[in-house]
């Protein structure tokens, strides 16, 4: 019974170990870690066994201490480690900033099976932000792949010289083709003996070049080509191919033009509407819609994993709302899924209410308080997700905070812009106020303690370091410090749990006081 | 992976649980209070995990500061030149480009990345790129950061990008939404219990000699020293790096009296009894230091002074012994030196002494530089009633024009007085016409009350009205007042070519230093000359 009881947990600790391999080689200290942990999962083995005959019975009655023994701890550094690669994973999750990794991934196994030879041509908008560089890029990235040396002629070399663009010598070969040859360039990409494939990331910036020439060329050059890329494959070209779900797509065929794709990938919905007339007559021919199906790892270390998976239980089960933040916590299987992070590798995300930063409160968890509550997970979110954008004012000093307060009343009276000066004037007339009427309660001084000047001036600059105050005018090189114009960016609410966090009387009352 | 480090704080927790683990593609590390202090462990960090990743090569790193790269080719150039020489150390063959050949892949952001992938995959090791103060890049590379987001997946090679700042992310993301969110870290800061507990354990535990102020057997003495620096001085002031920087100059006097009294002992015996003061003698040691500890505060966090410079100027003498002090009740009582009334020092105070550079000045420069005081600080309309007279009767100001105070009511929006927010620029003429205003009302008091010499002004001694225009309309007073714009007392504001009658200035000097100035001239309220002077 006892060897039949070791052989799971056994079976489990390989299987994990041989699935943390990618992440090892992520992690800072590849080599010694994966030792670590091979040792935590032989270890593992033991641990679990125990674990398993003390309660036979799963999560119920589970006790989850609340400082993780030490033998345990091992195991909360694996399970960081593998959310945290998830997260590396999980980028393009994120509902709104689509990125699209992914999908070249998928699309550039798709294609690899589809046809067995072709020329591969990324471009992505985010660094080839006009004509000239993605002309290139397109070049290079040609000659890198096939040798040939198509496009740049002496001719070229020569037009290169009247360009006011960045020329340097030793750099003939990376000279920027002047944008005239532009179409000369892309309607040659057919006859280069092979299919080409060019893959437009972040298409829709691509949009934002000059009379977008080169998607007008590219899709020009497609329309009128009579190559195929079927020719190499037998699979088609005009019906939509299943599992690609990429923009748009036009190969045809002809006599020794080898065909050409064009795939463009934008996390823009209305991306279509950004083209120019002529380019979306004949863009509309062809287009699809791609959806992404994101892969999970798993993590199995048995003994952990029982109170692992309690502990996401409990957050499941205790249904809290973030109001705070703007949306609801919405427990679902999505949840689940992601904390625990075995089973399935398809994920269920309720729309927006979750993205992949709120798994980081992860970082947060220490042998002290090795579980995910729900406390954490909204502190968490607060941080990660919510544009209350000064959570920090909380830890600042008194001196910042009396200038914090300042700038709100001098913008309550009606003065937006202000300078430190005005800031100064206004805390030593409050000190003065205060110190006017000496009354000292049980609960300490009211008095406000005076701050001398050259503190206070730092305290202004940190302020301005920390983009809490702005400049409201340009610099200029005769105004000095004290006399610059900024304005605040902290909103009421901001400086006021903050002052009521602090608890001082003074501030308070300083704070409240109507102007 | 930071048990080395000493007894773990919350504060970097996140950073640590970070860098120990696989490591996304984008973190902002928001650290509003002490940036210094998470730049440190995220280097140390980096540097052990470096170290011990070169049997393998597993990561290469680089720590960029947002300042040095003002232009993307630097940017470029700076990061790829590190990567090269740590991947030239590492691997012991060359790297995959050859140094000088370095200038073509900082070309553009495309030459840029094939440069890192070529990097990445010659050492075979991912890539971090550590970016402190990168608020920078949004006004001198805003096009770059969008890109720099993104860079992991540009590239396609294990790369993240680290970027650490005291603005948070919501202030310096870009605003068309294209770059991907990063994992935020913020780093809070130190609570008094952490920030007494880190700068404890700064105390240096090897023994230099028996009479260095870091004696380890000082160190019980050295935290209730913390504890009272720390209660005087969170108030201000809770960055952990700056608070170290003043205990670091406080200790040595702190400890002084004590090493003094140690010093005799030994001198007196071979075999001395070295002790600490007791608890009693302990607090009065406290207390007698607590306003060193605050002057301190005051003088070197913002830098007003420098840290020997203070030591020297505050160190006790030779012969002050624990004794001594403990019949004292403050540090100020010795050294006679009364720098706690400092703080009820307010501008416009009386006793503020004019400063050196400009006590130097000829007197006539002192007259311009008052005038051009109240110049910047009057509206120009006020002129008249501040400084006109009528023509019969000498000495007496016109009257009318209403007081400064019905005129502010009868606005509506409170009007911000004109010394908060600055000089204004005033024209030549006004300067002068001021100068002879003032001159004529004052300076013929003083010559006849000093009758020094300033001969080089004007012989005569009995000066007239005439006299006084005669010397205000001297081309020395016009060089007199470019000696004062190029000394920076004067701010010339119309361009180089402007002609010398269209110039206009504007006054640097402070309200203290202008008071403090015309009381030497003989002025004795300058407030009358305000148009609205503070209460």
């Amino acid at each position: 019974m006892s060897k039949r009881q070791l052989s799971t947990p056994e079976r489990r600790a390989t299987r994990s170990s041989g699935i943390l391999e990618p992440i090892q080689q992520l992690s800072f200290t590849s080599k010694k870690r994966k030792k670590e942990s091979q040792e935590i999962e032989t270890s593992s083995s033991i641990v679990t066994s125990q674990h398993e005959t003390v309660t036979p019975n799963l999560n119920k009655d589970i006790p989850l201490p609340a400082h993780l023994p030490n033998h345990l701890i091992p195991y909360l550094q694996v399970q960081k480690r593998a959310v945290i690669y998830a997260l590396t994973r999980l980028n393009f999750v994120e509902p709104v900033l689509f990125s699209e990794t992914k999908a070249f991934q998928e699309l550039k196994q798709l294609i690899q099976g589809t046809i067995d030879r072709q020329e591969v041509i990324r471009l992505s908008g985010h660094s080839q932000t006009n004509d000239r560089l993605a002309m290139r890029e397109i070049v290079r990235q040609i000659r890198e792949q096939s040798g040939t040396d198509v496009f740049i002629d002496p001719k070229g070399e020569d037009s290169v010289q009247d360009d006011n663009d960045t020329n340097f010598p030793g750099e003939a070969d990376l000279s920027l083709p002047p944008s005239s040859r532009l179409p000369q360039l892309i309607s040659s990409l057919p006859s280069l003996g092979q299919p080409v494939v060019i893959i437009l990331d972040a298409f829709d910036k691509f949009t934002e070049h000059t009379r977008q020439a080169l998607l007008y060329c590219l899709l020009d050059t497609v329309q009128s080509c009579r190559g195929t890329l079927a020719d190499s494959h037998p699979r088609d070209q005009s019906s939509s191919d299943p599992p690609d779900s990429t923009n748009k797509r036009a190969p045809t065929s002809t006599r020794n033009e080898s065909g050409l794709l064009v795939v463009g990938i934008t996390s823009r919905v209305d991306c279509v509407t950004l083209l120019e007339k002529r380019v979306k007559i004949i863009f509309e021919l062809f287009k699809t819609i791609l959806t992404t199906d994101p892969g999970l790892d798993h993590l199995v270390s048995s003994g952990w994993q029982t109170m692992w998976s309690k502990s996401i239980e409990n957050i499941l089960i205790s249904k809290f709302s973030i109001l705070d933040t703007g949306f609801l916590f919405q427990p679902r299987s999505g949840y689940s899924i992601v904390f625990s992070l075995t089973g399935t590798n398809t994920l269920i995300f309720p729309g927006k209410s979750v993205d992949f930063k709120q798994l980081s409160c992860l970082t947060a968890l220490s042998p002290d308080s090795p579980w995910l509550t729900p406390t954490l997970l909204r502190e968490n979110t607060v941080v990660q997700r919510c544009s209350t954008q000064h959570l920090f004012l909380r830890g600042l000093p008194y001196p910042h905070l009396s200038l914090l307060i300042a700038a709100m009343h001098t913008s309550v009276a009606g003065q937006e812009m202000f300078t430190f000066e005005m800031l100064y004037d206004k805390f030593t007339a409050q000190v003065r106020l205060t110190a006017s009427a000496p009354v000292d309660s049980e609960r300490g001084s009211i008095n406000m303690p005076f701050i001398p000047r050259n503190i206070l001036l730092g305290a202004f600059e940190d302020l301005i370091d920390n983009h809490v105050f702005c400049p409201a005018i340009p610099y200029a090189s005769h105004i000095s410090k004290e006399f610059m114009k900024y304005r605040s960016l902290a909103t009421r609410e901001d400086i006021k749990t903050t002052v009521d966090g602090i608890g001082q009387t003074a501030i308070k009352k300083w704070f409240y006081r109507n102007q | 992976m930071a048990d080395s480090q000493g007894p773990r704080t919350r504060k970097h927790e996140g950073i640590r649980a970070i860098k120990a683990n696989a490591v996304p593609g984008f973190i902002h590390v928001h650290s509003p209070i002490s940036i210094r202090h998470s730049r440190e462990i995220i280097q140390t960090l980096l540097e052990r995990g470096s170290s011990q990743g070169s049997e393998n090569g597993s990561f290469l790193y680089v720590y960029l500061d947002g300042i040095q790269c003002f232009s993307s080719r630097l940017f470029y150039y700076r990061i790829l030149e590190i990567l090269l020489n740590q991947c030239n150390s590492n691997s012991e063959h060359e790297g995959p480009i050859p140094l000088e050949d370095l200038k073509q892949y900082t070309f553009d952001l495309s030459n840029f990345i094939r440069a890192l992938r070529l990097i990445s995959h010659k050492c075979n090791a991912s890539i971090i790129i550590v970016i402190e103060r990168v608020e920078k890049f949004k006004e001198s590379l805003p096009e770059l950061w969008t890109p720099l987001s993104r860079l992991n997946e540009l590239a396609r090679i294990p790369l993240s990008v680290i970027t650490i700042s005291r603005a948070s992310w919501f202030e310096l993301r870009p605003l068309d939404g294209s770059a991907i969110d990063p994992l935020l870290i913020n780093v809070n800061p130190y609570n008094k219990q952490d920030s007494q507990t880190y700068l404890i354990n700064l105390f240096p535990s090897r023994l230099d000699s028996t009479l260095s102020p870091y004696n380890p057997s000082f160190k019980p003495l050295y935290s209730h020293f913390i504890a009272t620096l720390i209660n005087i001085c969170t108030v201000f002031l809770v960055d952990e790096i700056e608070l170290g920087y003043i205990a670091s100059a406080c200790w040595p006097i702190f400890v002084q009296p004590i090493l003094n009294q140690w010093r005799l002992q030994m001198e007196q015996s071979d075999n001395p009894q070295l002790t600490l003061p007791d608890e009693d003698a302990r607090i009065r040691l406290t207390k007698y230091f607590s306003p060193l500890i605050s002057h301190a505060l005051e003088m070197l966090y913002p830098r007003t002074q420098h840290i020997t410079e203070f030591v020297r100027e505050n160190k006790l003498p030779e012969d002050i012994y624990l004794s001594d002090i403990l019949q004292t009740s403050s540090i100020f009582q010795i050294k006679n030196k009364d720098i706690s009334t400092s703080h009820s020092r307010t501008h416009g105070g009386r006793d503020v002494p004019v400063p050196p550079h400009i006590q130097a000045l000829t007197t006539i420069a002192k007259y311009i530089l008052v005038a051009a005081f109240l110049a910047s600080h009057n509206p120009p309309k006020s002129d008249l009633k501040l400084f006109g007279r009528s023509s019969n009767e000498k000495g007496r100001r016109k009257k009318g024009g209403g007081t400064v105070k019905s005129r502010a009511v009868s606005r509506g929006k409170a009007k911000v007085p004109q010394r908060l927010l600055g000089p204004i620029t005033f024209p030549l003429d006004r300067l002068v016409a001021i100068v002879g205003s003032i001159m004529e009302e004052y300076y013929e008091e003083q010559k006849n009350t000093e009758s020094v010499q300033s001969d080089d002004e004007n012989g005569d001694d009995d000066v007239n009205a005439k006299d006084i225009e005669m010397v205000v309309r001297k081309v020395q007073v016009l060089a007199t007042i470019t000696e004062l714009v190029n000394q920076g007392l004067l701010d010339r504001i119309a361009s180089e070519k402007a002609e010398l009658d269209t110039m206009t200035y504007k006054c640097t000097i402070n309200q203290t230093c202008a008071f403090a100035l015309a009381r030497e001239l003989g002025i004795e309220s300058l407030k009358d000359y305000m148009y609205d002077a503070e209460e």
